[in-house]
């Protein structure tokens, strides 16, 4: 009998195992013992070739605790495998990595599946998956559905023109990048650039911006329809990467941002940022003031121009001012920023001032930034004049308390439209913000013909210049607001010439025909990126 | 205190490829400066551009009010920048300064008025009162005077107290020149080493009072700081000798602790000293917060939630170096690693291995035993009798000092860093993996031999010491240095030498008869001795690997195959009974040789089928770990689609398809553009796609990925 088969017998009997161990018998010894007694006995002799492929001691031994599992760990036996053998199939799938049922449980995988594992992990030992089945953390996971190729299927087949200039939007709700997103929409259909919107982080759309009939593609509702579940359900990186094939998709000649935060997202991450400079002829993005909070703390897009540095053509503001100070902050090259004036709507002829100069329009949001506390400490300077307040809380960072309100202050509550404002009612406006960009508000203010009081801050020299008599020296400056509103009811002949200069200052700067103009140059200047 | 006439200092900034984010802190620079220059001092500012980029220079271009000279260099590295600036500077005082953080607006002029007052000592480096973090994070750190009582040197041994964001006499440089970053050999981190250095010296770390650092956190990917797996470099503050004197100086001390015992101490014990930032830090939010926004952000957290913090003060972590440091001799080391319960026999394996350390080279080596002791008891005083070994005990370092997880790896670092050139052996231990798998390239790089020695005797795919050294074997490949030496026994070194391109070597036949001994033939006598010579383990030669390796695709040769690759994707023709179909492979792939076989008579048997994909997947998420997905074929596209999704989310997702014609015109090249053929191909009519058999295809890793 060969040398191997005796080493399988006494292999996998404990009592001749310790013979073995302890040298009191040889091969020889075992020989004559299973021919003389062990096969009388009803001894066996596993043979080599009847063990399991993939074959684990490591695996057994973990199970089968015990004497033969003594002798394995003091390393005198090579293997369980041969008194597995003999013990029989349950015994053998306890080591057999395919037919484990520890291994699984753990895996929720097959014996076929397993076996296949197995033979992975023998060919790349301490790679693959078979050492996270052992420690049990194998993850199943339902076929990752982000949709990138049907979405973009869908878009090509919703958009299939080519587009020279995407505007990238939040959504077309109501705030000023919609507003800014749509001048440029406007004029870039007038140069023939076939725009496009893509409303990026929500699918909302008011009235307003429905009845432009602008090319809009509602990325969120889009998803919806193609995938059957929420846009907003994604993670952000899901999101940017959406984004980011859908815009390689289209393949524009210009992309222009505007306060989408999935596409601000999308553009300063290495990986998003560099493929979609790759699909883009030029880069346009718009940052607007920062917010600053009650607290001092600030917030806002502008933060990310250090990382957009590299990808972004043009930078474009709303205001000199805010140039400079992005400038002076980032040093954002004049070669790669621009400042636009953006127009005002429509220049309707103005109001005949009313007959009784008694009511002072305020209208902006009810929050902390427009600071609308402060109108109580005017008008309780000034009880001979009514101001009528409209508005909304937005950021609930600023609570009014309204019933403490001197009774000359009116709740007028939300408007959606200057035109639903009672200017014609009103000797003055008065703006009590304590930080800003280029207020929308104050275009359309001017353009309705009312005298607008205001302190110097953010972009509003922009529009009104540097010497507007009716400016107070800060924000909280509650004299400057109560001179200026007695003097412009003292004399209806200042609110007319300040207001004939109002509408002076939009005609020749913000109209769209100027505004054309400079988004005209803008284009026809090189990229800088 | 010896007052200085002090009138003069210069100020180096560090610039690089900070771009925009260099005009915070130089506006913040020049405000310090100004406010300096009206009390009647004066600065001479250097900038050395280290290999700056474009944008860079022209910030620092801008700032002529501010910089003297701008003096271009190509080190590379932040050490030898700093140290070639002090060299240029003309004065002996300087303020050293990175390109992206931003200092409170007294922080000149407090030095010079604390020189006027005669406060400032040529022995003691100048830090600012606090180090506050904006950015990715927020928080404000003390920082703690080296003398005071609370601090004990040793802290430095897992933590990093001292940034080189300070002002000191350039003498202290003369003494301690600066040391240097070596990302290929991970030895780095010079501030924290130089401190180490100097802190030895009993140089005092100090700092200037009601001084801020404003220190910008960006995410790991842009930070060097942060760069993963570098470590201090050796200090002789570890060193044995050093350690017992740490202890005979602080016994010495007038000044003792009394609110604290700080050799018998709960580990995060005192935290005296926080409190809210003192009304001087809002002073400079809003100074400096106009310079650099997103340090007004301390001003959104909720009230009573930012503190002023002392660093971590983790007595436990200064007991734990003392005793991994005591008992070494001056001898080099040969560190031998095991886990109790990876190996059989691992009692008498461990002692054979130290034994043949002990006796290596006429005993010129310590053997050092780093130990997952799991069951086994070990007798340190025992083995340090018998074989002169020093025994570190992780068990004993993670409970008994309750050295927390995330600074474990750094602290069982350091016996290793301070004893570069010693001999590494690995017995297949979690230990060594866990250190590797953070420290390969100081394992690596900076040691005479690293070598994992597998003791088992047969191949199995769930030992956990072959899992192990599998794993350091591709971590070691991938890092394409110093070569890690896998040595087995025969039969295993032979299989393992066809594979993977590792460096693997085969037990001489003496160390398998002392190998033997001790295992199979262990209880043969109560008495006797077994041992090798370990320059024979050191020497063994490197078995010869095949020219061609047999990798991911492993076609059986009964399919006639012709085969290109087209960036990552390999395109076969396989031919079987005159068919010949088209197999897409992606290069990170797997899947058992028997698919392509079974795939192609699939396809041979079934004409209307025209694809043929595994039906489960196993993929690599970005963590390391594997997801496994079953695919349903009765709408292909949205396999394929989930196959492209995957790929987009950094997955590696295993791509294997046969398919029955060729799907483009010209082949991918990707594994994106392979997903999306199939996605497009799938949706045209009757192109039917199943799986044969329950076939699983395997994401491989990424050579030293896992």
């Amino acid at each position: 009998m060969k040398e191997p088969d005796i080493a399988a017998y006494w292999q996998s009997y404990a009592d001749l195992i310790e013979l073995w161990a302890k040298g009191t018998w040889d091969e020889a010894d075992m020989t004559a013992h299973y021919l003389e007694h062990g096969q009388k006995e009803g001894r066996l002799i596993p043979k080599q070739e009847d063990i399991p492929d993939h074959w684990s001691d490591w695996l057994y031994f973990s199970e089968r605790k015990g004497e033969y599992s003594w002798w394995w760990q003091k390393g005198v036996i090579e293997t369980g495998a041969y008194r597995a053998l003999l013990d029989g199939q349950d015994s053998l799938e306890l080591g057999t990595i395919g037919n484990s049922k520890k291994l699984q449980q753990s895996s929720a995988l097959s014996q076929q599946a397993l076996t296949q594992v197995a033979s992975h992990a023998e060919a790349f030992p301490g790679s693959g998956p078979l050492p996270d089945i052992l420690a049990q953390k194998l993850e199943w996971a339902t076929p990752r559905s982000i949709g990138l190729l049907p979405l973009k299927e869908a878009v090509l087949t919703a958009h299939p023109d080519r587009y020279g200039y995407i505007i990238l939007l939040p959504w077309l709700e109501s705030g000023g990048a919609e507003l800014v997103g749509m001048w440029h929409y406007l004029a870039a259909e007038k140069l023939g650039l076939n725009p496009l919107i893509i409303m990026a982080d929500k699918p909302n759309v008011t009235a307003r911006f429905a009845a432009q009939n602008m090319n809009t593609l509602n990325l969120p509702e889009l998803y919806q329809q193609v995938m059957d579940k929420p846009y907003s359900d994604l993670t952000r990186n899901d999101r940017m990467e959406i984004l980011t094939t859908v815009i390689e998709a289209l393949d524009p000649d210009i992309l222009h941002l505007i306060h989408s935060y999935t596409g601000y997202s999308a553009l300063t991450t290495h990986g998003t940022k560099e493929r979609i400079r790759e699909a883009c002829t030029r880069i346009f993005v718009s940052a607007f003031c920062p917010h600053i909070h009650p607290a001092g703390h600030y917030d806002g897009y502008f933060r990310d121009i250090p990382d957009l540095l590299d990808v972004v053509d043009r930078f474009v503001f709303d205001s000199d001012w805010y140039l400079a100070e992005m400038a002076e902050t980032y040093n954002v090259p004049a070669s790669q920023s621009v400042a636009i004036k953006y127009p005002v709507s429509e220049l309707p002829k103005p109001a005949k001032p009313p007959a009784k100069r008694n009511k002072v329009l305020w209208a902006s949001r009810f929050d902390s930034q427009k600071n609308p506390g402060i109108v109580a400490k005017i008008a309780t300077l000034m009880p001979d004049t009514e101001f009528l307040m409209y508005g909304r809380q937005v950021m609930g960072d600023d609570q009014i308390n309204w019933k403490t309100m001197p009774k000359n202050v009116k709740n007028c509550g939300e408007f959606f439209n200057i035109d639903e404002l009672p200017i014609k009612d009103c000797f003055a406006f008065l703006y009590t913000s304590k930080f800003d960009g280029t207020p929308n508000i104050l275009l359309e203010i001017g353009s309705r013909g009312l005298p607008i009081i205001t302190p110097n801050i953010g972009g509003i020299a922009g529009f009104l210049g540097n010497d507007w008599p009716l400016y107070v020296d800060s924000p909280t400056d509650i004299d400057g607001y109560v001179h200026h509103i007695g003097k412009l009811r003292e004399s209806a002949e200042l609110g007319k010439t300040l207001t004939s200069t109002q509408l002076g200052i939009l005609k020749s700067e913000r109209s769209f025909g100027a505004f054309f103009a400079m988004v005209s140059a803008l284009l026809a200047q090189p990229t800088s990126a | 205190m010896k007052a200085l006439p002090l009138q003069h200092a210069s100020v180096i900034i560090n610039i690089h490829r900070e771009g925009a984010l260099l005009v915070p802190t130089l506006r913040s620079l020049a405000l310090a400066k100004k406010r300096a220059t009206d009390s009647g001092y004066h600065l001479e500012v250097l900038a050395i551009a280290d290999n700056a980029d474009e944008s860079t220079l022209a910030v620092a271009e801008k700032f002529t009010d501010l910089i003297d000279r701008i003096i271009p260099a190509t080190f590379g590295d932040l050490g030898a920048a700093r140290e070639f600036g002090i060299a240029q500077a003309s004065h002996d005082w300087v303020f050293l300064h990175d390109g992206d953080d931003l200092f409170s607006s007294n922080w000149y002029l407090q030095f010079f008025d604390m020189a006027a007052r005669g406060k400032i000592d040529e022995r003691t480096v100048y830090h600012t009162a606090l180090f506050a973090r904006f950015g990715t994070e927020k928080n404000i750190r003390q920082m703690i005077d080296s003398w005071d009582t609370r601090f004990h040197p040793l802290f430095l041994a897992s933590e990093w107290y001292y940034s080189n964001k300070s002002v000191l006499n350039r003498k202290l440089f003369d003494e301690t020149p600066m040391p240097y970053n070596n990302k290929h050999t991970g030895i780095g981190n010079e501030d924290w080493t130089w401190s180490c250095h100097t802190i030895q010296k009993e140089i005092r770390h100090y700092f200037l009072p009601e001084t801020i650092c404003f220190y910008r956190m960006k995410p790991a990917h842009s930070s060097l700081g942060l760069t993963p797996g570098m470590i201090h470099d050796a200090s002789p503050l570890f060193e044995p000798d050093s350690v017992v004197q740490v202890e005979i100086r602080r016994a010495e001390r007038a000044d003792k602790p009394l609110a604290f015992c700080d050799s018998i101490t709960k580990k995060g014990e005192p935290v005296l000293g926080d409190g809210p930032p003192p009304g001087w830090f809002w002073e400079e939010v809003g100074i400096q917060g106009e310079f650099e926004s997103l340090i007004t952000d301390y001003r959104g957290m909720p009230p009573g939630s930012l503190r002023t913090q002392l660093p971590n003060l983790n007595y436990n972590v200064a007991s734990a170096t003392q005793y991994l440091m005591r008992d070494m001799d001056a001898r080099p080391k040969i560190f031998i690693f095991a886990s109790a319960n990876n190996m059989r026999a691992a009692d008498k394996v461990i002692e054979l291995m130290l034994s043949a350390a002990a006796a290596y080279n006429n005993q010129s080596h310590q053997p050092v035993l780093v130990v997952d002791e799991g069951d086994l008891v070990f007798s340190d005083f025992g083995l340090m009798g018998r074989f002169g070994a020093k025994v570190i005990s992780t068990g004993h370092i993670s409970s008994y000092f309750k050295i927390e997880d995330w600074y474990f790896n750094r602290l069982l670092m350091r016996p290793l860093v301070q004893n570069q050139g010693a001999i590494l052996i690995d017995l297949g231990s979690d230990i060594f993996h866990r250190l590797f798998t953070e420290f390969h390239r100081v394992l690596l790089e900076n040691f005479t031999q690293t070598i994992g020695l597998l003791p088992d005797t047969r191949l199995d795919p769930l030992s956990p010491a072959l899992i192990n050294i599998g794993a350091n074997s591709a971590l070691a490949k991938a890092h394409g240095g110093k070569p890690y030496t896998l040595i087995a026994q025969p039969d295993p070194a032979e299989a393992l030498s066809q594979k993977n391109g590792w460096q693997v070597a085969s037990l001489t036949p003496d160390i398998l008869t002392a190998f033997n001994s001790i295992t199979r033939h262990r209880f043969r006598a109560i008495n006797g001795t077994a041992g090798f010579d370990l320059s024979d383990l050191l020497t063994a030669q490197i078995l010869p690997t095949p020219k061609r390796l047999p990798a991911h695709l492993r076609i059986p040769r009964r399919l006639k195959t012709r085969s290109n690759t087209h960036g990552e994707i390999t395109l076969s023709r396989l031919t079987l009974n005159q068919k010949q179909y088209f197999l897409y492979q992606s290069e990170n792939s797997w899947v058992a040789h028997e698919w392509y076989e079974e795939a192609h008579l699939f396809l041979q048997n079934n004409a209307h089928i025209w694809l043929v994909p595994p039906q489960i997947s196993l993929s690599l998420q970005e963590s390391g770990t594997y997801k496994s997905r079953w695919h349903n074929h009765t709408e292909p596209h949205w396999v394929f689609s989930s196959w492209y999704d995957q790929l987009a989310s950094n997955e590696t997702a295993p791509l294997v398809i046969l398919a029955r014609e060729l799907i483009s015109n010209t082949p991918p090249a990707s594994a994106k553009e392979l997903a999306a053929l199939l996605y497009a191909y799938s949706r045209k009519k009757d192109k039917l796609v199943s799986a044969c058999n329950e076939t699983v295809a395997i994401a491989m890793p990424s050579e030293g990925a896992k």
